[in-house]
């Protein structure tokens, strides 16, 4: 009997390798292999079927461009501008790909409570919901002279949601509701030195020449397809000066630039101010108690002479002096500014900027600032305990006093661009505060919390639109709910709602829908207004609907209401005060502007650097998943870095990719360096794409938290 | 080598060669019935005389309906016509019952393809009869072959595993779409498929 030995059993090995090699086998595992891996059963899938469009506004940026979306069934799959809507049919890369972001793999789906000291951990929603009613319970009940300070963070002025919070917040002694940082933040304080009520809009449309202190115009601003349709074309017919240190895609655009050292701009305005009174430019329609000789603005601004500001800003007199004449002979100009909350100028520096509005006579005239027509859907709404907050609540973040606030809730949903942290975190009580932040996505806020509550996501909730800046008329928006959203998401009216039940200091307030229905119901009834279609842009009356619920399914799918009859202006009556609405309003400017936002009492030779931090928008909890896929794949992603210009790092002895420490008086950050051109020399940008603080290195005296003074040293 | 080295060689060269190309096909797929038996000739001959876009018609936005709904069927079928098995399924399970048949696609596309039927039928002029062969006359449907590992259908590989002597319109994998796009000139890219 033959016996197999062991290099039989190699022969044969060998013949059934090569045999597999020369069969189907291998190669058709390895084609079913890979095609099994891009199947996997957990992938979303589009489902078959007819093809729906539905409309909707995105609610990534406060721009609020109408999307068309298009469905498979119900599911949406794509998104597409709108032409006939007032953005013009633009729609960034983030809007285009909005609808992936409920498939986040990253979504918060319940909520996170953090134990002392430890991480965040997935807890019940009544976990949550006892560590925030607990606390509201006490703020709600202390007597004086306690001043611990509910604070809530999102606010969106005239909005349904926020007039039913504000109610809320109303019972409590102590209580805070802060806006975001928004494009409209200029025209707010412009509103505020003109007597009345009025709501503000800023007529960039009509404008002639606009000069911008640092309002990211091509970047995102106002009505961004607008915008980009005005400013981005070669042919344009509006004159743009920009100001701005750095060489962004704004200045790049712009007719001229004005590369200003930053911090300055307080001063480049009361200096551009004194050029118009002394030379005689000012509009010959303004009348104003303040621009006789021995006010107080009338000092202010004679104090900062061409000569002076030059020294300041790093510009020649002659340049500021012709800008000056620019704007009063070539325009009129309107004047803009990025906004004082998210900077790059604090409320003193935009006060001293909106003052040349005044000066140019933009006041109710096209190209100019116009008053939206009343009434507007708050006026038609009616007034509610909303509009009248007790004296407890406040809505400015300076006004909270330092340590004071127990209870801080964020709002961080995909919508809201938030202020600096370094901003916020000294408003904190120290050893008693609970942050509560609602976000989609464990962005760097929901980082800090000590509560995160899972909310909608684009699409998955109807959310009001606040008016923009740029939008003459006076206009409801709504987003859709497009899909049905996941089990217990909370936005923020409905969680506060939620615990204020629970704490038992409402027995059934109002919800956010409830609200926002009762919003449309107020304005069917007062049958004021057209709704525009989406899907073809025509205008119907109001009182073509039959019904309020009409008038919600309208809106509700994507159309727009607007009441744009031209106000009755009477320009000679408008009465306004150049030196600010507070007392103490001409003394502010004036250390702004002469203090550059607190650079100048550093001593240069200890911090010889300017330290910018890059707008703060938290791009983190915009971006879909597949977006930012193809970013880190592609190396396009953005990283921590500090910019600057090649001259400086020359200077310093950098090179490009060097790990550097970055001083300022608050803190310090190792970072890599990054060499531009658009940098301004002496300037040390610091970009960070999650919109959030630098461990403290921006936290200062100047509100903004966006120019220190610094230096750097290879780490 | 000596001849017994060589007959080891040779038997484990013609025992994989046997599994790979006969054992291994019969493995990877499953077959699967269809819910009901469904003759497309006696739609489509003489007796009723329908086309192939009477039933997987295209919507007014263009875009292909595919597989009818149970609906198209309810149109002739609110009562039963005939006596065989079929129809008295057809009518029983789900006619009456308004229940959607589970049909089981043989030219099924993966998810991560888009296929325009609209784009080859209407503007290349393509007969439904290049890709899916004379399915439109057969008197009886097929088990439907679904491959154990990804879960196609097996039409989309074609019968034969070798893909060497297949029917024209055998096979719909992405080489297929490709050789045929080169043939009739028409430029690829991948977003083309694969949005």
């Amino acid at each position: 009997m033959a016996i197999i030995s062991r290099r039989d059993l190699f022969r044969f090995a060998g013949g059934a390798a090569v045999g597999t090699m020369l069969s189907p086998l291998p190669w058709k595992l390895l084609d079913d292999v890979s095609i099994w891996t891009q199947n996997w059963s957990w992938i979303p899938k589009p489902p078959k079927g007819a093809v729906s469009f539905k409309y909707t506004n995105c609610t990534l940026c406060g721009s609020g461009c109408a999307a068309q979306v298009r469905c498979i069934e119900a599911e949406p799959v794509s998104l597409a501008g709108i032409r006939s809507d007032i953005g013009l049919g633009f729609l960034c890369p983030l809007g285009l790909v909005a609808h992936h972001l409920r498939y986040h793999p990253d979504r918060v789906t319940q909520p996170l409570v953090r134990a002392k000291g430890d991480e965040l951990k997935p807890s019940s929603l009544d976990d949550a919901t006892r560590v925030v009613s607990g606390k509201l319970q006490r703020l709600a009940q202390q007597t004086q002279p306690s001043d611990s300070y509910l604070a809530i963070l999102g606010n969106r002025p005239g909005t349904a949601g926020s007039d039913a919070l504000l109610a809320l917040l109303a019972r409590f002694p102590h209580a805070a509701y802060v806006g975001c940082p928004n494009d409209g933040d200029g025209v707010s304080v412009l509103g505020s030195m003109v007597e009345g009520d009025q709501n503000w809009a800023l007529d960039i449309a009509n404008s002639k020449m606009v000069l911008s202190f640092g309002a990211p115009l091509l970047e995102g601003w106002g009505t961004s397809g607008r915008m980009l349709a005005q400013f981005a074309s070669s042919d344009r017919k509006t004159r743009l000066i920009h100001v701005e240190p750095n060489c962004s895609l704004t200045a790049r655009a712009a007719d001229v630039w004005l590369s200003i050292q930053p911090g300055s701009e307080a001063a480049l305005a009361l200096g551009l101010a004194n050029v118009l009174i002394e030379a005689k430019l000012v509009d010959p329609s303004v009348t104003c108690p303040d621009l006789e000789v021995d006010s107080p603005y009338r000092k202010l601004v004679a104090e900062f002479s061409a000569e002076r500001v030059a020294g300041l800003t790093g510009l020649k007199p002659e340049v500021i002096t012709q800008t000056a004449r620019a704007i009063a002979q070539e325009g009129p100009a309107l004047v803009i500014s990025r906004g004082y909350v998210s900077g790059p100028v604090s409320r003193a520096e935009e006060l001293a900027i909106q003052g040349l509005n005044f000066l140019l006579g933009n006041l109710d005239r096209p190209g100019g600032a116009l008053a939206r027509p009343s009434p507007s859907q708050s006026q038609v709404a009616g007034p509610t305990p909303a509009s009248q907050p007790g004296p407890g609540v406040v809505r400015a973040l300076a006004a909270i006093p330092d340590g004071s606030v127990e209870l801080l809730i964020v709002d961080a949903s995909s919508g809201n661009d938030l202020p600096p942290w370094a901003a916020v975190q000294p408003k904190l009580s120290p050893d008693q505060a609970v942050v509560v932040v609602l976000a989609g996505l464990p962005t760097a806020w929901a980082q800090r919390a000590d509560v995160v509550v899972p909310s909608p996501v684009f699409g998955e909730a109807i959310e009001e639109l606040p008016g923009n800046v740029d939008d003459t008329a006076n206009s409801l928006r709504l987003s859709a709910r497009l899909v049905d959203p996941r089990p217990g998401l909370f936005n923020l009216l409905d969680f506060v709602n939620h615990t204020a039940v629970a704490a038992g200091l409402a027995t059934s307030p109002v919800s956010y829908e409830d609200a926002a229905k009762q919003k449309v119901a107020a304005i069917h009834q007062a049958g004021i207004g057209n709704v525009v279609s989406p899907a073809d842009g025509q205008a119907k009356a109001v009182t073509d609907y039959s019904s309020s619920d009409e008038l919600w399914t309208a809106l509700a799918g994507g159309a727009r209401w607007e009441n744009a009859a031209p106000e009755a202006i009477k320009p000679a009556t408008r009465r306004f005060s150049l030196a600010g609405p507070d007392s103490g309003d001409v003394e502010r400017m004036r250390k702004a502007a002469a203090q550059r936002g607190g650079l100048a009492d550093v001593a240069p030779s200890e911090y010889p650097l300017t330290v910018v931090s890059a707008e703060g928008r938290a791009y983190d909890s915009k971006v879909s998943p597949l977006l930012a896929k193809i970013t880190w794949e592609s190396g396009l992603h953005a990283e921590r870095t500090c910019m600057i210009n090649p001259a400086t790092a020359a200077k310093q002895g950098v090179l490009a990719g060097t790990t550097v420490t970055v001083q300022t008086p608050s803190g310090s950050l190792d970072v890599p360096v990054t060499l531009s051109e658009e940098i301004m020399p002496g300037v040390l940008l610091l970009e960070d794409p999650t919109g959030e603080d630098q461990s403290g290195l921006m936290t200062g005296t100047d509100a903004t938290c966006r120019v220190m003074p610094g230096r750097l040293e290879v780490a | 080598m000596e001849l017994r080295g060589k007959i080891g060689f040779l038997g484990g060269l013609v025992l994989s060669l046997f599994v790979g190309w006969w054992v291994f096909p019969l493995a990877l797929y499953e077959r699967v019935e269809q819910p009901l038996d469904f003759s497309h000739k006696v739609h489509t001959g003489e007796q009723a005389g329908m086309s192939c876009e009477d039933c997987h018609s295209f919507r007014e936005d263009g875009s292909f309906a595919g597989i009818p709904k149970v609906e198209n069927c309810t149109g002739c079928h609110s009562e039963p016509q005939g006596k065989t098995v079929a129809e008295k399924v057809l009518y029983q399970e789900y006619v009456s019952k308004n229940r959607e048949i589970p049909w089981l696609v043989y030219a099924q596309q993966p998810e991560n393809v888009y296929f325009s039927h609209v784009q080859h039928v209407k503007r290349a002029e393509i007969a439904c009869e290049r890709c899916h062969g004379a399915h439109g006359k057969t008197d009886t449907l097929r088990p439907f072959e679904r491959n154990r590992i990804s879960g196609y259908s097996r039409d989309i590989w074609g019968r034969s595993i070798s893909r060497i002597s297949r029917a024209s319109w055998e096979g719909a994998k992405m080489d297929d779409c490709i050789d045929c796009h080169a043939e009739r000139g028409v430029e690829d890219n991948c977003l083309l498929c694969h949005k």
